[in-house]
C-alpha cells in the first residue's frame, strides 16, 4: 500500500510539470501587454514600463519565463505579484479560506447527499421518493448564481437569519449559506446517485441471503447494501472536490469570500503568468491528492481492491 | 462499515470545528458604533500615492493624504497646505508657500522637501511609479524620464526654504496648482526616503500620511482600517472615528446586498442589476449626484471615409445625429444619466462646464438632418464598406449600450452596423493605442482635475496622439492653439473661454461623439447619515456619521 502511494505520488511530478508548461504557454498566449494594461489613459514612460517588464521577465522569451517560474517554484519561491506580494503569502491566505468553503460544502453532500439517498432508495415509489426526486431536479436546473442570489435576498436581506456575505468572517455562521448553495447542485447528484445504487443492491442475491440469515433490516441496510452502494459515490465526491476548490468563482463572487476562485479569475485578467501558473499548481495538487483518497477508500470498502501488488 | 461511517464523521466534524475555531476571532468584532464601513476594493498596488492610479486604492489614497490644493464645490482652486500659489512668467512659474505647523501622522512637519522628495522620486524612471507622467509639465522631467537616464532629479523644483519652493513649467499652464489636488502630487514623508532617494520598500504596506485619517491595518482582500487622526489641522477634519474599507472582489452587487442588511454602511457605486430598484429600495438610502464622467464612441480617422475633410466631417456629424440618446440613456442606463451639452459634462463643480455649447446641434438626435448629411456625404465619395463595426471590451460592461447605438446607426441612416467584441480592455487599449482599430470604439473619460481642459488636452490635441489618449487621429493646429492660448491665461474666466472656443470648434470636426454624461449613484444603510460626492464622485467620507 506504501509503495503504491508512494508510486502515485511519484506520478504527479511529470503531471505537474505538464500542466504549468501548458497553463504558461496559455497566459503568454493571451494578447494584450499586461504592463500597458496596468496604467489605463497615463502610461508612464516606456523606459519606466521597461523596468517593470524586467522585474517580471516579462521582457524575456516564453521559455526563458517558464525555466524562471520553475527554477524559482524548486527552491519555493513562487515570485510575486503585481502587486509587490509573495505569490506564496496570496496562497496562503486564499487556500484556507477555499478549502473551508469546499470541505463544509463536501460535509453537506456526505450528510445530505448520502443520507437521504439512502432513505429515498430503500423507500421507492413513494410520496417522498418523488418529492426528492423532483426537488433534485429543480435544484440541478438552476444556475448557482441565481440560487445563490435569491437565497441572500430571502435569507440575508428579508429574513435577516443569515450573514449576505462572508468577507472577513470566515466562520462556520457566515458560511452556513455559501456551502448549502455551493453544495445543491452535488447534493442533487449524490441523493440520486446513492439511491440508484441502493435500490439496485437492494435486489441483490446477497441481500435476500442476509435476510435469510435473519439479520434485521437496519444492519442489512448499512452493512451490507451502503457499503457496495458507495464506490460511485466516493468517486464522485472525490472529484467533486478538486472542482468545488477551483471552480467556486460564482459562490465566491455572490457572497464576496475572497478565497482561490477569485485569485485565479482576477490573475488571469491581469495576465498575471506567475501567479495563474502557482494557482493552478495548487488545485492540481489538490486533485491528484483527493484522487489518491479515493483510490485509496475503494480498498478500504471492497476487500476484493488490493494495490501494490502486480 | 460502522468503522467507515465513524471516521468519515469525525473527519467531518473536525473540519467543522476548525471552521468554527478560526472564525472565532471574526465574530468578536463588532464595530463601534462611529467606525463607518464602506465600500472597497483590493488596490492595484500598495498604497503609495505615487503609484497608485485607479479607484480601489485612490479611494483609500484620498482619506490619508491631503495635498497642496482642493476643490470648492464650484470647481474653484482651495489652498490646503499651500499658504499661497503664485504664477508668474505667462503661468510658467509657480511660486509655492507652505502653512507652518502642519505634520504627518509621525509627527514630522510637513516642509519643501516632502513635496520635492516625493515628486523626484515618482518622476524617476528607475522607480517606475504609475503617475510618473503627472510631472511632465515640469521642467526637467524630459531628462529623468529618458531611458537609462542617470538624472533623478527634476531641475524645475527649486527649494527656497523649509517652507517655500519654485516650480518651473516647460510651457504655460493657467491650470497647474487645480492639477497639483492629485494623488501623485501628494508630499511624502523624508524620513521614508533613504540617503539615495529611494522609497522604503514596505512604505506602501504602512503609509504614513498627513490627511484627515491615519493608516491602521490592511489585510490583503479583505479590509484596509483608517482611524482618526488625532494630529490633523487641516480642512477637513472627521466627523467619524475611523473608516472601514471592506474589500468586495467580486463586484457590488454582493456589498449592496450587504447595505441592504445593514452590514456595510456606504457603497458609492450601485451595480447596474440594481438600477431601476434603488431609488425605492426601503433597505437603502439613494444619493444621486452629477459625475464627472461622461461615455462617448470614438471612430479614427484612418478608417476609409472618416479622415477630418468636407466629406468625413459630413459623416462624422451624421453618425452623431443619429444616435438617439435620449432613448438610450432611458432603456440603457434606466434614466441614470443626462444628453450631452458638449465634450464635457455639464457639471457645475467642473471648471469651465457649460450647460450648452454653440453648434452642439450635431449632439442632437435628429434622423432626418443624419440622413440628409449622410448622403451630402455620399455625394462626394460613395460609402462603399456597408459595415461600421463598433468595438467594445468584453470584460466591460459596455455591451448593451454600444448595440443601442449600433441599432441607432442602423435605423438612422440605413447602412450596416454591429457591434465586435475585444476580449478585455488591456487588448482594445494596446489596439487604440497602436491605432490599429478597422472600426468605432467606445470611449469613457474621467479627469484628473475638474477643468474643461482635462476634457479636451489630453484626448484631442496633437501631442496627445503621442503622450495621451489620443485615440481619433485628431490634429489640428488652431485647436492645439485655442488649448495654448487658455494656457496662458491671465485668469480662470479668461482661459475657460478660449476652452469654450475648443469646444465649439470640436463641434466640427467630432473626434468623439458624446453619448451621455453619467450620474453617480451611491447608497448607505438605513442609520447612516450625510453621504454626498465630491467633484470626481468619491464620497465625501468626513461628512459621514451614523448612529
Amino acid at each position: 500500500m506504501a509503495r503504491y502511494i508512494g508510486l502515485r505520488i511519484l506520478q504527479t511530478i511529470p503531471v505537474i510539470i505538464g500542466t504549468t508548461f501548458l497553463i504558461y504557454a496559455l497566459v503568454f498566449a493571451m494578447p494584450g501587454d499586461p504592463v500597458r494594461a496596468m496604467f489605463g489613459n497615463h502610461p508612464p514612460s516606456e523606459a519606466a514600463m521597461a523596468v517593470i517588464r524586467h522585474e517580471f521577465h516579462l521582457d524575456e522569451p516564453f521559455i526563458m519565463q517558464y525555466l524562471h517560474f520553475l527554477y524559482g517554484a524548486l527552491t519555493f519561491d513562487f515570485g510575486k505579484t503585481f502587486q509587490g506580494r509573495a505569490v506564496s503569502d496570496v496562497i496562503a491566505t486564499s487556500l484556507p479560506i477555499t478549502a473551508q468553503l469546499a470541505f463544509l460544502a463536501i460535509f453537506f453532500e456526505i450528510l445530505i447527499g448520502v443520507g437521504l439517498g439512502i432513505i429515498v432508495g430503500v423507500k421507492k415509489g413513494k410520496i417522498f421518493d418523488n418529492f426528492i426526486l423532483m426537488s433534485t431536479l429543480v435544484i440541478i436546473s438552476i444556475p448557482t448564481f441565481v440560487l445563490g442570489f435569491v437565497c441572500q435576498f430571502l435569507f440575508g436581506v428579508k429574513m435577516r437569519i443569515l450573514p449576505t456575505t462572508v468577507g472577513n468572517y470566515v466562520d462556520l455562521y457566515h458560511m452556513l449559506m455559501p456551502a448549502l448553495i455551493l453544495a445543491g447542485v452535488s447534493v442533487s447528484y449524490v441523493i440520486r446517485l446513492t439511491r440508484s445504487q441502493v435500490r439496485d443492491n437492494m435486489n441483490a442475491d446477497y441481500v435476500r441471503t442476509a435476510r435469510a440469515k435473519g439479520l434485521d433490516n437496519k444492519t442489512v441496510i448499512l452493512k451490507h447494501v451502503l457499503r457496495n452502494s458507495l464506490l460511485p459515490v466516493i468517486t464522485y465526491i472525490g472529484a467533486d472536490l478538486g472542482a468545488l476548490m477551483g471552480g467556486a468563482v460564482v459562490t465566491e463572487a455572490v457572497f464576496n469570500i475572497n478565497g482561490i476562485g477569485h485569485q485565479l479569475y482576477s490573475a488571469i485578467a491581469k495576465g498575471e503568468g506567475t501567479l495563474v501558473v502557482s494557482l493552478v499548481t495548487v488545485l492540481v495538487m489538490i486533485y491528484i491528492i483527493a484522487n489518491l483518497i479515493v483510490d485509496v477508500l475503494y480498498a478500504v470498502l471492497d476487500p476484493r481492491i488490493r494495490y501494490g501488488k502486480s | 462499515m460502522k468503522k467507515l461511517v465513524t471516521t468519515l464523521s469525525s473527519v467531518a466534524l473536525l473540519f467543522v470545528g476548525a471552521i468554527t475555531l478560526s472564525g472565532c476571532g471574526g465574530s468578536n468584532s463588532s464595530s463601534s458604533d462611529s467606525i463607518i464601513s464602506v465600500y472597497g476594493c483590493e488596490p492595484q498596488q500598495t498604497l503609495v500615492p505615487g503609484n497608485t492610479n485607479e479607484t480601489c486604492g485612490g479611494n483609500i489614497i484620498n482619506e490619508l493624504y491631503d495635498a497642496l490644493i482642493t476643490y470648492d464645490t464650484d470647481g474653484k482652486v482651495q489652498n490646503e497646505i499651500a499658504e499661497s500659489i503664485t504664477p508668474s512668467d505667462e503661468n510658467k512659474v509657480y511660486d509655492v508657500k507652505i502653512k507652518s505647523g502642519l505634520t504627518f501622522d509621525n509627527g514630522e512637519a510637513i516642509t519643501s522637501d516632502s513635496f520635492i522628495k516625493s515628486w523626484n522620486y515618482t518622476a524617476a524612471d528607475e522607480n517606475a511609479q504609475s503617475n510618473q507622467s503627472f510631472f511632465e509639465l515640469i521642467k526637467g522631467y524630459d531628462e529623468v524620464s529618458k531611458e537609462n537616464s542617470k538624472v533623478n532629479e527634476l531641475s524645475g523644483l527649486q527649494k527656497i526654504s523649509d517652507t517655500e519652493f519654485k516650480i518651473e513649467l516647460t510651457e504655460s499652464s493657467i491650470t497647474f496648482p487645480m492639477r497639483l489636488g492629485y494623488s501623485a502630487f501628494y508630499p511624502l514623508p523624508v524620513s521614508a526616503f533613504d540617503a539615495n532617494g529611494k522609497l522604503d520598500p514596505n512604505f506602501g504596506e504602512h503609509p504614513i500620511g498627513n490627511g484627515p485619517y491615519k493608516f491602521e491595518a490592511w489585510n490583503h482582500d479583505q479590509d484596509v482600517k483608517l482611524v482618526k487622526s488625532d494630529t490633523y489641522k487641516g480642512d477637513r477634519p472627521s466627523k467619524n472615528a475611523g473608516l472601514d474599507y471592506k474589500i468586495y472582489t467580486g463586484g457590488t452587487e454582493a456589498a449592496y446586498a450587504d447595505v441592504q442588511s445593514g452590514a456595510l454602511d456606504v457603497l458609492d457605486t450601485v451595480p447596474q442589476t440594481q438600477n431601476k430598484t434603488f431609488q425605492n429600495d426601503p433597505q437603502v438610502q439613494p444619493v444621486i449626484e452629477p459625475s464627472p464622467v461622461y461615455q462617448g464612441l470614438e471612430i479614427p480617422d484612418n478608417l476609409p471615409h472618416f479622415g477630418y475633410d468636407e466629406e468625413g466631417q459630413l459623416r462624422r456629424a451624421a453618425i452623431s445625429m443619429a444616435i438617439d440618446r435620449p432613448t438610450i440613456i432611458a432603456n440603457i442606463v434606466d434614466g441614470l444619466a443626462d444628453v450631452p451639452a458638449g465634450f464635457s459634462p455639464n457639471n457645475p463643480r467642473i471648471s469651465g462646464a457649460k450647460a450648452e455649447v454653440k453648434g452642439n446641434d450635431v449632439l442632437k438626435f435628429n434622423s432626418n438632418e443624419a440622413k440628409q448629411k449622410w448622403e451630402q456625404a455620399d455625394a462626394i465619395s460613395k460609402f462603399d464598406n456597408p459595415h461600421l463595426d463598433i468595438y467594445f471590451n468584453a470584460d466591460g460592461g459596455a455591451k448593451s449600450l454600444l448595440e443601442a447605438v449600433a441599432n441607432s446607426i442602423k435605423t438612422s441612416l440605413g447602412i450596416e452596423s454591429s457591434v465586435k467584441a475585444i476580449p478585455d480592455f488591456k487588448t482594445l487599449l494596446n489596439k487604440e493605442a497602436e491605432h490599429q482599430m478597422d472600426g468605432a470604439f467606445r470611449m469613457g473619460w474621467q479627469p484628473d482635475y475638474p477643468s474643461v481642459e482635462n476634457y479636451l488636452q489630453p484626448l484631442y490635441t496633437t501631442n496627445a496622439a503621442k503622450t495621451g489618449s489620443n485615440y481619433s487621429g485628431f490634429a489640428n493646429k488652431d485647436f492645439d492653439d485655442l488649448l495654448l492660448k487658455g494656457a496662458a491665461a491671465s485668469s480662470i474666466d479668461e482661459a475657460n473661454d478660449y476652452f469654450t472656443q475648443a469646444q465649439e470648434f470640436l463641434m466640427k470636426y467630432l473626434p468623439c461623439f458624446p453619448i451621455y454624461d453619467r450620474k453617480q449613484n451611491g447608497v448607505s444603510a438605513i442609520g447612516v447619515k450625510g453621504l454626498t460626492f465630491d467633484w470626481k464622485s468619491m464620497p465625501v467620507y468626513t461628512d459621514i456619521t451614523k448612529g
